[in-house]
Order: structure tokens, then sequence, then C-alpha cells
């Protein structure tokens, strides 16, 4: 009767909980107690609906499990179920406290581990997490043309005319890339971070509106949308909508009317603007420009239809470009949004951008310290346990169970792997502010986001102490009480050899990481000090636009040697445009690089003319016709002439104002981009005025100028703040990511070695602890104290050795494959990796010395007295 | 019988099956204790303070007749014992005399 109602009920009670409690639940009770919970479950079941009187009743069966323990072994074997962990807990405490230096540093070595690989772990989170917070980011993608990351301006409307089946959306970008005053009544500003987009950019990309109507925002012309923060500047507390901003557009004035306000954009996204305003304010006034099929000048995003794959969208694009009469041979393709920001490969790229390779490489430093910091811990339980083989015995002739005595084990090494993950968490807490400050980033703590990491490094911890109480918790379990209390039976020789696999393994790992270190230092130093061709110091680049008449001024203090302006400064992305060489047909066309300076550029930058002349005020021609080429140019030519037959070679200029003339002059090339990329092809030719002039100041006397600069400056360049920057700093600033890099892996290589060596302590301890009575025994034979700290060392040495062999080919691949990367590396010696091991041995000699030292300095009449 | 002494929760749960009366089994005992003393235990802590109680011959217990609601399972009912009933008399006694003079203090709380 039972057996048939059971089977009516209990598909409504949990199944693996019933299954539980009848193994775990005494025999005489189980009855009673499946009954009782099986009406508590109906109970709750009404009232708080199933689930929740699911969770409810494995609560209760746990309970009950942890209350009457197992069930089907005989009494005598039962221990009874909270007690005995309670007691497993004590001892764990006791041992932990009765060996405080040892436990501080195996906790030490275990949540520094922990905690460096949960900060690098945020830091990968937050970069892979850039874009995300678009709701339709898995259907927008970035129309990219060859490797340019901006469009024809009529390529998005084309696109939706002919493929609209596929397309749901566009949006076109167009960013203003210049810094540009933006006036409010009466107060102005310069701002940089200005976009116009289609009406549609709201509707594609995900933005809170704060204010306004996001699906007619942008509608109109004249409309603008500002962040949170740029109202708050501008308007204050009240209501910015319906307000009136003046923005400047290419040489002209527009008013927009405040029609949205958005919360301020997340950092962990491609865009930064705090301006948005409508495209289509440009339609009349630009409106050539606004519908260029030839100009590269705005951003073309799409959101594909529901159920378009990438794949057949592109499929479509060699129709579409050979339907422009495009020449064969040229491809376009999607790029996924979320890839934007890991692409630094495009030409006119848009955003901050980072190479997914130092996403990877971060990862990887992360594991191994992670992995060191395991390792370290699991010696050093393991060496620990090792001298426990006497209370085994003890214990086992007390009555203590083989399963008691691994369960005891466990506890204590997982416990203590569990106390390393708790200090971790806090130092994660504690540090984050100073890691945000290295890396540039706001990393925050975001519970809910970072709980399924925190989830991983519970099992981590669970796991990593599994493994360190492994060895004590099966194999001294197992030993006989007579062979234990005996022999002081220790480490077996299988262990030893573990432990020093282990300790090979965390040294390789801390002499890759040291050489890793140093060679991206080296690379650093080598892309900052390397020779420009141009020289960088005492040069000061100032906003004007008022170029003559500053340029004139300036040349007459005496704290300024020259004088020079250029479209850009190095740094800057230089344009590329069509040219037409001497000795090319007549309708080919070539892109290059070009860029326009003043007549003094070369005198000022200091960069040297190898043939023929630089621009000369007094040369009639040169301010319509001459045009300069760097070497890179000479030799993409490949026109069958040498550099030295260039000079007076024709040359055309075919954009926008077409110019012909000559080539005067052939400049060395010189690195107006960062060195991650080879120069390219450079042509220089004169123009009047430029929007940054390049001041060349006195050494020594370079504040002062500046201040006597400034003082004029209102009268110099009126409606112009004092913008200025230095040079220098700037073309270091090329090389953020790669400062970043080495501070971040400097910093991690030195935890990992810290962490290395303080595993190392840990057993040179207790081989000098074991070793006592040896030492003692051969200083009393006559050994010298050298010979005995010798003698020590001398093991842990060769696995120092041992770990350098297997590292440094590691290493050299690795180091050769990074620096691949880069157009210009630094040399790699031989002498780099010698030092990297000579240091890792110094390292581990040095943190040995202190044990053998003093093992070597004991008096052995007070090592062999106590038997 | 006046040496072993009865624990609190002990205590508590024999009170409550004297006064159910009859009625005591593991579930009831929980919702008793529950509703007036306002405190949530398991029905794990309950069945080992009755088996406690079992052991020290304070209680004891039969087994009842099966119901629908509990899938056709019979309950497990307690009852108190004679030495039972004289263990909380005795502890009442003494408690009471620790209690007058409390009263007499007039202590007022918060």
């Amino acid at each position: 009767m039972w057996e048939h109602e059971n089977k009516q009920r209990e598909h409504n009670v949990p199944k693996l909980a019933l299954r539980t409690l009848r193994r775990y639940c005494p025999g005489r009770l189980l009855e009673g107690v499946e009954g009782d919970l099986e009406e508590f479950f109906a109970e709750r079941s009404t009232q708080y609906g199933h689930s929740v009187a699911a969770l409810l009743y494995w609560k209760e069966v746990l309970l009950v499990c942890a209350w009457h323990g197992r069930k089907d072994k005989p009494a005598y074997q039962q221990a009874r179920g909270f007690v005995m962990w309670k007691n497993y807990l004590t001892i764990a405490r006791r041992n932990l406290l009765k060996n405080k230096g040892f436990s501080a540093i195996n906790i030490l070595g275990l949540t520094v581990g922990m905690a460096c690989c949960m900060l690098l772990l945020l830091y990968v989170q937050d970069e892979l997490s850039y874009d995300q917070h678009h709701e339709e980011r898995d259907r927008i993608y970035r129309y990219v043309f060859m490797n340019w990351a901006a469009t024809a301006p009529a390529t998005g409307p084309a696109l939706m005319e002919e493929y609209g089946h596929l397309l749901e959306s566009y949006v076109r970008v167009l960013p203003q890339s210049v810094e540009e005053p933006v006036t409010y009544r009466d107060q102005q500003f310069m701002e940089s971070r200005v976009i116009y987009a289609d009406s549609t950019f709201l509707d594609v990309f995900t933005h809170t509106m704060l204010r306004g109507n996001a699906a007619t925002a942008l509608d109109n012309p004249n409309s603008m949308v500002i962040t949170s923060s740029t109202a708050q500047k501008y308007f204050g507390d009240a209501n910015p909508l319906g307000e009136t901003l003046t923005m400047r557009f290419w040489g002209q004035s527009f008013s927009f009317e405040v029609t949205g306000v958005i919360a301020d954009l997340p950092e962990t996204s491609h865009f930064t603007f705090d301006f948005l305003g409508s495209l289509a304010t440009f339609r009349q006034p630009f409106a050539g420009a606004m519908q260029s099929t030839g100009w590269a000048g705005m951003y073309t995003y799409v959101l594909l239809e529901p159920g378009t794959t990438q794949q057949q969208f592109e499929a479509i694009l060699p129709d579409y470009l050979s339907s422009r009469n495009f020449p064969a041979g040229l491809t376009a393709r999607l790029q996924p949004l979320t890839d934007i920001r890991f692409d630094p490969s495009l030409e006119k790229d848009y955003g901050p951008r980072t190479n997914s390779s130092y996403v990877y490489l971060l990862l990887v430093i992360a594991g191994f310290v992670l992995v060191v910091a395991c390792v370290n811990f699991m010696n050093l339980t393991t060496a620990r346990a090792a001298d426990r083989a006497k209370e085994v015995g003890m214990r086992k002739t007390l009555g203590a169970q083989q399963g008691q005595l691994v369960r005891q084990f466990l506890t204590e090494s997982i416990g203590l792997s569990l106390i390393a993950l708790l200090l971790a968490c806090v130092v994660v807490v504690v540090a984050l502010p100073t890691f945000n400050g290295i890396t540039g980033k706001t990393l925050q703590i975001d519970v809910i986001r970072n709980l399924p990491m925190l989830g991983m490094f519970v099992l981590l911890a669970f796991g990593v102490g599994l493994s360190g109480g492994l060895y004590p918790a099966f194999v001294l379990a197992r030993f006989r009480p007579i062979t234990a209390l005996r022999n002081n039976a220790g480490a077996s020789a299988a262990s030893t050899r573990l432990r020093k696999a282990l300790v090979v393994g965390q040294f390789a790992i801390s002499v890759f990481l040291i050489i890793g270190a140093t060679v991206v230092f080296q690379q650093l130093n080598y892309m900052q000090n390397k020779d420009l061709g141009f020289d960088k110091d005492q040069v000061v680049m100032i906003q004007t636009n008022n170029y003559p008449v500053v340029k004139e001024a300036l040349t007459q203090l005496s704290g300024v040697r020259h004088v020079s302006g250029s479209q850009h400064v190095p740094g800057e992305r230089i344009g590329i445009y069509p040219v037409r060489l001497e000795g090319m047909p007549q309708d080919t066309t070539v892109l290059m690089r070009a860029m326009s300076v003043d007549f003094d550029y070369f005198t000022t930058m200091g960069i040297s003319v190898n043939e023929g002349r630089g621009f000369a005020e007094d040369m009639g021609n040169d301010a319509a016709g001459a045009f300069v080429l760097n070497e890179a140019a000479m030799r993409a030519w490949g026109a069958g002439f040498g550099i030295d037959e260039a000079v007076g070679k024709d040359f055309e200029w075919l954009w926008g104002q077409e110019r012909t003339g000559k080539v005067i002059g052939i400049v060395e090339d010189f690195h107006y981009a960062s060195l991650h990329t080879a120069v390219e092809p450079l042509v220089l030719y004169v123009a009047p005025a430029h929007r940054s002039a390049l001041v060349r100041l006195q050494q020594g006397r370079i504040q002062e100028t500046l201040r006597v600069i400034e003082a004029e400056w209102a009268t110099l360049s009126p409606d112009m703040p004092f913008n200025v920057s230095f040079l220098d700093s700037r073309m270091d600033a090329l090389y953020r990511a790669e400062q970043r890099l080495s501070s971040v892996f400097g910093m991690f290589t030195a935890i990992a070695i810290m962490i290395a060596c303080l595993g190392l302590f840990g057993l040179a301890t207790f081989t000098a602890e074991k070793r006592k009575k040896e030492m003692g025994v051969r200083k009393v034979l006559g050994a010298s104290q050298v010979s005995l700290v010798v003698l020590l060392s001398r093991e842990f040495a060769w696995l120092v050795g041992i770990a350098i062999v297997v590292a440094v080919p590691v290493a050299y691949v690795a180091v050769n494959r990074w620096l691949s990367d880069f157009a210009y590396q630094v040399e790699i010696g031989l002498g780099i990796y010698i030092m990297s091991a000579l240091a890792a041995l110094s390292i581990a000699l040095l943190t040995v010395s202190y044990q053998a030292i003093r093992a070597a300095t004991a008096n052995p009449v007070t090592v062999i007295r106590t038997e | 019988m006046k040496g072993d002494n009865l624990g609190e929760f002990e205590e508590l749960v024999l009170l409550t099956v004297c006064n159910l009366n009859g009625e005591a089994y593991g579930l009831a005992i929980r919702k008793t204790i529950a509703e007036e003393a306002e405190r949530t235990v398991s029905v794990g802590a309950i069945y080992a303070a009755l088996e406690r109680l079992e052991r020290k011959e304070y209680v004891e217990s039969w087994m009842g007749e099966p119901t629908q609601a509990r899938g056709g399972r019979r309950k497990r009912m307690y009852r108190a014992t004679a030495s039972g009933v004289d263990v909380l008399l005795h502890v009442r006694r003494v408690r009471s005399r620790f209690w007058r003079r409390f009263d007499e203090l007039g202590l007022q709380g918060s």
C-alpha cells in the first residue's frame, strides 16, 4: 500500500533529495522522517509554490543527514554527523596556529597568486566587454573597404537601396576630428568629442535616453543630443531641451537645438563623444561631401535583418563593388561591432584600440601566476605533511579510521586555501585603486557580474586545497601505525621527486617571465629613444587659427630658435591622397600619404634633406608647385631611376585643388608615425597657414619663453585658448599600450618570483630541519661552514639550473614572435638570457642561503644532543 | 534521574511532546515550537533531540496510522514517560526558585 501511494506522491518531491535521505537517515526513523517531510513539502507547496518548496525540502533533507550521519555502517563505525567535522576544524585550527610561520608563508603565497589572477581577470573581462552594452550587438557590423575603416558617405544609402532586404538599417558616423569651440549663450568651450550621425544612430546603438525621444531626437537637421555630464557642464541642473548650442564645423557655424540627453557613455565603448548631432544638418551646406563616392569620410555601420548572417551579406559585396565600377581585386567586408576595439590594423580608425594579443598575453600571465601559486601551495603542504607520519601513527593507535584521517587532512588543506581565497578578495578590493592607476582603467567590483568568476575561484580553492591535501590524506593515512611510529617515515623518494619537479616548474615560469619582462622593457625603451629622423626635444606645438601672425611674432622672440607649422604633428594620422608620378600612365594614380608644411619645416624639425633642397620662400614656385618626398616614397616609386636622379621629375597632386609641379628634394625617412609601422612613402608640399605652430625653443629657457608667448597670446591668436603641448611627451604617448604592458608585466613577474621564492624558502626550511643532525655530525667530523652551505645549496642550485634550461628556449621562441609584430625591433642578444638566468639563480641561492647558513652555523652539540 | 541534565532544546521538545498530549510527532513538534517559541528548527534537529530523549527514556514512541498526506507512510508518535514527566516537574521546581528571586528585584527590561 505504501509503495503504491509513494508512486503517486513522489513525482512532486525532489527525487534526488529523497534518495539522499534514504541513504543517510537511520533506519528506524526513516519512515517517520520521510512522512514528515512529505507533509512539510505539501504544505509549503501550497504556500509558496513548487520551486520554493523543493528548495526547503532539500534544506531539511541535508540537515537530517548532517544530524544523523551515515546509516549503512554498524553503530560503532558511525561517526556522529556534525560532531566529527567540528573536530576536524579544531584540529586544523590547532595545526595552523602551531606552525604559524609555515602557515603564513603558505597562505601568503596562495593569496597573492589568487589576488593577482583576479585583478588580471577583471582587466581582461573589462576589455572583452567593450561594446557589449548594445542590445543589437550581434547584428551590428561596420563596413570596411580594403583595410579602411572609413568609407564614402554614399555607401550607406547605396547599400540600403539595393540590399534593403538584408539590412534593417544603417548609420553613418562623422566624427569631428579636431577641437572646435562650442558656444552656449556667453559660455564657450573647446570640444573635440563631437560626432554627427544619421537619425538611426539611437535606434541601432543602445544608449539610455534620459530626456527626449530616442526615435525622433535626430530626425531633423540642426538637432543635437548631449551626454548628461555635458548637460551639467553647460546648463547646470536646468532642462537643456530646446536650448541652442552653436557649433563650428568645417569653417562654418551652425546652430543646434538640444533634443535629447543620454546617459554618459560607459567606459567600455569604442564611441567617445559628448555631443551627437544630426548629419542631416550638412545635407545642403556640404552637399558635395555628403554625397561623395570617393571621400573616405564616414564610418558606415549596418544593422542586419534578423536572420541574415555576416556571410550572407558579405556574399553580395563583390556584386555591389563591381556595380559601382570599383576595379577588380578590391574587396570589402563586414567587421563585427565587438571586433572594432581589438583591431588596430585598419586605416583611419576611430577610438582607442588595443591589440587583442595583449589581452591574451595578460590572460597567460594571470594563468602563470596562479599556477605558480597553486603549485607552491601543494608543494609546501605536502612537505609539511610528510612530517606528520608520527601523528598519524598515534591517531590510528587511538582508534582513528582511515576515512577520518583522510577527511582531517583534506579539511586542513582546504581550510588553508579557503582562508587564502578570503584574504585574496580583501587584497583585490584594497589594491584595486592602485591597479586602476597603473592600467589606466576604472575597474569596479560588480558582485553580480563577477559572481561566476568568484564561484570559479571557490572551486579553484577547493581544487588546490584538495590537491595539496591529497598526499597526506591518502598516502599517510594508509600507513600502518607501527611503521609510522617507529621509522619516522617521512618523505618517500617519490614525493621528494615530485616536490623537486614542482620547484623546477615554478622557477622555469619565473625565468620565462623575467626574460619576457626584460624584453618588453627593452623594446619600449628602444622605441622611445630611437632616432626618429627629427629632433623631438624642446619642441612645443601650439594650436592657432592665425598662423602667419603667430609665426611672425614668435620668430622675433629670443627664446625661440625656429618656428614652423604643419598640417599634422608626428603621431597624428596623415591623410592618403591620389598622386601621379612621372613615368606613370595618364589614367593611373598611386595613393600616398601627403601633408602640407611650412617653409621652415625641415630646419625646425631637424630633418636632413638628402637630395636636392628643402622649401625656400624665395624660390617663387615653391608655394604652388614644389614637392618633397621621403626616401620610402622613392623606393616605392620604382620608376627605374635612382634617388639622385629624382630631383626635377614631375609630380601631380590629384585631390581637391589639383596641382602639378616638380620634385625638388628628397628627405631622409623620419618617423611621423609610431614605430609599430615602417615609414611609409610621404610627400610634402607648402601651404601658407597651419593649425598648429611647431616651435623649437632655446634650451634652458623653455618655461620663461612659454610664459612670454602666453602673455601675448590673446593678441596673436584671439578666439583660441593657449593650448600648448610638448612634442616629446606626445611621441611617448604613442606607446602607452606598451608602457602599461611593461608595468603590468614587470609587476607580475616580480610577484611570481616572490611566490616562487616563498615556496623555495619553505622547502629550504624543511630540508635544513631534516638534515640538522647530518650537518651536526659533519661539522664534528671537520667540515667547514662554507662547505656545508655549499652542500645544502647545491641541491637547489641544480634544480634552478634545470629550470633555466627548460625556460630559455621557450622564452626565445615567444620573444621572437612578439617582436615580429614591430617593424622596428630592438636587438635581443644572448646577454639578456644570461642575465635573466643569473638573476634567477642568485635569487634562488639568496633565498636558500638563509636556511643553509643557519644550519651550517648551528652548534653541533645542541643538534645531536636531542635524541 | 536528577544526574541527567536536560538540554535547553531537549527540555523544549519534551514539554511540547507533553502539551501535544498524544498527538506529538516530528512535524507537529516543529510547528508548535515555531509558533510558540518563535524558533525555526529543522526536522533533523527535532529528531536528534527526540532520539536523545528516547535514549534517556524520557519519551517513548510508537508507530501511528498512515495517511494520504504522507504518501501512505506511518507517523512515529511520541509521548512522555513517567520519568520524563518527573524530570520536567523537577526542572520547573528548580527554575521557579530562581525566577521568584528574579521577580522580587523588579527589573524592567528595555
